[in-house]
């Protein structure tokens, strides 16, 4: 990796349901991002995540790509991978 | 006494005949006394007057002869006077000559002109008089006497003809009530020398006026040209009363009018009444004095002959009348005697004793048609009561048999309510109620298993036949369902055996379910019935989405489709026949499935028993007064909340993205009751989040609050999952899928909700039900390969 790319790392230890939406929203927006940077979202502790919580996860990600720089998911829980799954997103996160 | 009358009159028929005839006879009698009297009358009249005026006409003829001999008389002598004019004193002669040759002349004067004679002097007038049967003479005119201004002189001389004075007392002379005939004599240059005289007493005039007697009660009377009375029945009224004071004194117009016609010389006839006393009053005129005469009579005197026959008819009428009405009340009274005797015939027969023996009646009058045709009817009526007798007996055979077979009938269904009294999840009224004696419709129902079955079902027609394959029908029922363990393999069965030898091509609709009472699971199998209909606990009432299939016992091998739903605690089934709405009023109106829903909407709360009697009570309500026309049955069904204490849950959640944190707490809940897997927890979690947040953000219009819920009811194998709001209408199934294959650039940031609801469960379902959006969802709870199944 890059010196001078910058790796930003959220934590998400909650539920992501359609209440706690907006802590990774303003986590996501007090990000200083710049062209090239990595971004890794640790999902320890995320037990659950809703569709809207998807939503979000795949428009940080475009956001991102479209910055030329890269997400990378960690630490899924099963049932929460499941869902990455089922919804095909496993196949366009990096997944940890 | 006005009642007994009366009473006594409308009972009797020959006293009402005679009283009519009466009442009519008597009318015309009256009216011909009344008739003949009046043209009587007239006659009378007319012959009276004729009578009376003849007298009359007489009297007068009389009175004129003698005042023309007076004239003649006096005429006849005046050449006489001429004669001897140069000697005065030979006048005498003449005067006393006059008297001779008339014996109505009482007195006669020649009466000269002043100084004619000089040695007369002023005046002279020989005059000779009848006094005592002698004539004697004297010189009438002196300074007492100054006749020159008398109007027997002064009228004549001045007008130059011959004269009659008014009547007058005659105090010179011979102080009787007399006239004056006064003739004027001229000398040979045509000069009035002297007017010649004579006087009539009108003594005699009274006499021959009041000779005129044509009735008893009748007077005369003559007046003078002034009106005065010169005859009349008073004497004082003679030259002291006129006509006129008296009639104007008595107020009688119509008199005064007769008086004047009297004094203008006019004959006729005239009315008066004098003391209550109606008179006739004839006239006529003497020309020459220019009198009249007049006749009273009396009206009594002429009509009496009249009244007393007008009086004697009437008492022979009131005579004839009474024989007449009593005759007619005898004949008529014997003519309808037979009368009597049919109507008391006639109370016999009809208090029951038909072998009464009727009058024989002779003849071949009405009386005897009458009779005659009672006897036949007699004769009817015994032969009809006949018949009715053996009529009944065979009806009252029949209706024991029906009464027997309806007992056998009802003894076929279950009629123990309740049904289940050890049972407090459930509860069960019904109710069958034939058209006639024995009907087609049926039920039956019986717990096996912790599992209801039952049927309801309606063979096609009525009364006896249908009763038969309403028997084999239940029958097999029972049979069948011990076997056969889902409703549609209890229906086809049921079909194939009724298809069977079905000669008679009758046929029955039925209803066939099989309720889980551990899980609330319906499973259902529908043979050509009317969709029952379910009282949601929440008050609403809509009937089952039921596929129709078709009827047992037409077409032998038919698939049936069975179907299944969830039913909710505190849910109602209502299964019934179309006897309920088919039920007709006299205007042929049908009760109708309207009708039925909305008498049970919000009536969840009620008992079977209770909405059952309910509805009965509304069809009659509707029926009224007309015949129940086909077989009515209802089977009810409450499922109570006291099946499984744990298999349900409900939270009302408001429009408001916080509420997520309650549902999530709920959820959590009852996966830790249910004993969920963390799996399913995590994917009920997921699709019901999905489904809320559906609903909050985009169901009703934002800064409004409102709230909706969410259901969730754990069956046997399943997790039945409902989102209920009210918002506007939106079927989120109707979403197509998201394509989960695109690479990122391409993949949309929605769409994944309902492509994760449909994914995570076994069933979505979307309906719109009374302005209310509801979304179930069926999640497999105890299919762990399912679960696993994720691609």
């Amino acid at each position: 990796m890059a010196d001078h790319f910058k790796t930003h790392n959220i934590y998400v230890n909650y539920p992501l349901d359609a209440l706690h939406l907006r802590d990774l929203e303003s986590d996501i927006d007090k990000l200083d991002l710049n062209l090239g940077d990595v971004v890794v979202i640790d999902c320890n502790g995320m037990s659950y995540i809703c569709s809207s919580g998807l939503r979000v996860f795949l428009g940080f990600n475009k956001n991102i790509v479209a910055k030329g720089g890269k997400l990378i998911i960690r630490n899924l829980e099963p049932l929460v991978k499941g869902v990455f799954d089922m919804s095909g997103f496993s196949h366009i996160f990096n997944i940890e | 006494m006005i009642v007994k009358i009366s009473r006594l009159f409308s009972r009797s028929f020959p006293l009402r005949l005679s009283l009519v005839i009466l009442v009519l006879v008597s009318v015309l009698f009256t009216a011909t006394i009344v008739g003949n009297t009046r043209s009587a009358r007239r006659y009378v009249q007319n012959e009276s007057i004729e009578r009376a005026q003849s007298a009359l006409d007489n009297t007068i003829l009389r009175i004129n002869s003698v005042l023309r001999s007076v004239e003649i008389t006096l005429n006849n002598l005046s050449w006489q006077v001429q004669e001897v004019l140069d000697k005065p004193d030979k006048l005498y002669t003449i005067t006393e000559h006059i008297i001779q040759s008339n014996d109505f002349i009482s007195g006669s004067a020649i009466a000269f002109v002043p100084y004619y004679y000089d040695q007369k002097g002023l005046y002279y007038s020989p005059y000779s008089y009848r006094e005592a049967g002698v004539i004697k003479s004297k010189q009438l005119g002196n300074s007492d006497y100054d006749y020159h201004n008398m109007d027997w002189y002064k009228i004549p001389h001045e007008r130059k003809t011959p004269y009659w004075s008014e009547a007058y007392y005659d105090k010179g002379g011979s102080n009787i009530i007399m006239t004056t005939y006064s003739y004027p004599i001229y000398d040979k240059e045509g000069k009035i020398i002297a007017i010649f005289t004579a006087d009539l007493s009108l003594e005699w005039f009274a006499e021959l006026v009041n000779s005129i007697k044509p009735y008893p009660n009748a007077y005369n009377l003559m007046i003078g040209r002034s009106g005065a009375y010169l005859v009349h029945e008073n004497n004082d009224y003679i030259l002291n009363e006129t006509m006129f004071h008296m009639a104007t004194a008595s107020g009688d117009e119509q008199m005064v009018e007769t008086a004047r016609r009297m004094v203008n010389g006019e004959q006729g006839m005239g009315e008066f009444e004098r003391q209550g006393k109606k008179f006739y009053l004839l006239y006529s005129p003497i020309e020459a004095t220019g009198w009249s005469v007049a006749v009273a009579c009396l009206h009594s005197d002429i009509f009496s002959g009249v009244e007393s026959v007008r009086k004697y008819s009437y008492a022979a009428g009131f005579i004839c009348l009474l024989l007449v009405a009593t005759i007619c009340f005898m004949t008529i009274r014997r003519m309808t005697r037979p009368l009597k005797k049919i109507a008391s015939a006639a109370t016999e027969i009809a208090n029951g004793n038909l072998l009464v023996e009727l009058p024989s009646i002779e003849g071949h009058d009405e009386m005897c048609v009458l009779n005659d045709s009672f006897a036949n009817m007699q004769k009817s009526l015994l032969k009809y009561v006949d018949e009715l007798q053996l009529t009944a007996a065979n009806k009252e055979r029949i209706e024991s048999e029906l009464r027997i077979a309806r007992s056998i009938q009802m003894g076929m269904v279950p009629k123990l309510f309740p049904p289940f009294p050890e049972r407090e999840d459930i509860d069960l009224y019904s109710k069958l109620i034939p058209a006639r004696e024995v009907g087609g419709d049926l039920y039956d129902f019986f717990i096996e298993k912790e599992k209801l079955y039952f049927i309801v079902g309606d063979v096609s027609g009525k009364g006896i036949p249908a009763s038969l394959v309403m028997a084999v029908t239940c029958r097999l029922f029972r049979t069948i369902a011990y076997n056969v363990e889902t409703p549609e393999g209890i229906v086809a069965t049921l079909n194939d055996a009724l298809s069977e030898s079905n000669e008679s091509f009758m046929f029955c609709t039925a209803f066939v379910g099989i309720l889980d009472l551990k899980s609330g699971e319906l499973r259902y199998c529908n043979a050509g019935h009317n969709p029952p209909i379910i009282l949601q606990p929440d008050g609403n009432v809509l009937p089952m989405k039921i596929v129709p299939n078709l009827a047992l016992g037409v077409w032998q091998g038919f698939e049936y489709q069975g179907e299944s739903c969830i039913v909710e605690n505190g849910s109602t089934l209502l299964i019934y026949t179309d006897g309920v709405t088919e039920a007709e009023n006299c205007d042929k109106e049908l009760y109708g499935e309207q009708r039925l829903l909305s008498v049970l909407q919000g009536q969840a709360h009620l008992t079977p028993h209770q909405i059952i009697d309910h509805v009965l009570e509304d069809i009659a309500q509707h029926v009224k007064d007309a015949d129940q026309n086909d077989d009515i049955t209802m089977l009810c069904c409450s499922i109570g909340e006291l099946r499984d204490k744990n298999c349900c849950r409900q939270i009302v959640l408001r429009n408001k993205t916080e509420e997520i944190s309650r549902m999530s707490e709920f959820i959590t809940q009852f996966a830790e009751e249910f004993n969920l897997s963390p799996e399913v927890s995590f994917n009920v979690h997921l699709a019901l989040e999905e489904a809320v947040t559906n609903v909050i953000m985009y169901a009703f219009p934002e800064n409004e609050e409102h709230e909706f819920m969410l259901t969730v009811r754990k069956a046997e194998n399943s997790l039945i999952l409902n989102v209920i709001d009210s918002g506007k209408e939106f079927d989120p199934t109707l979403q197509p899928d998201a394509d989960v294959t695109l690479p990122l650039e391409e993949r949309p940031v929605g769409g994944l909700g309902i492509f994760l609801i449909r994914r995570l469960m076994l069933k979505v379902e979307y309906r719109r039900i009374d302005g209310k959006n509801i979304l179930t969802m069926v999640k497999t709870i105890e299919d762990p390969q399912r679960d696993e199944d994720y691609p």
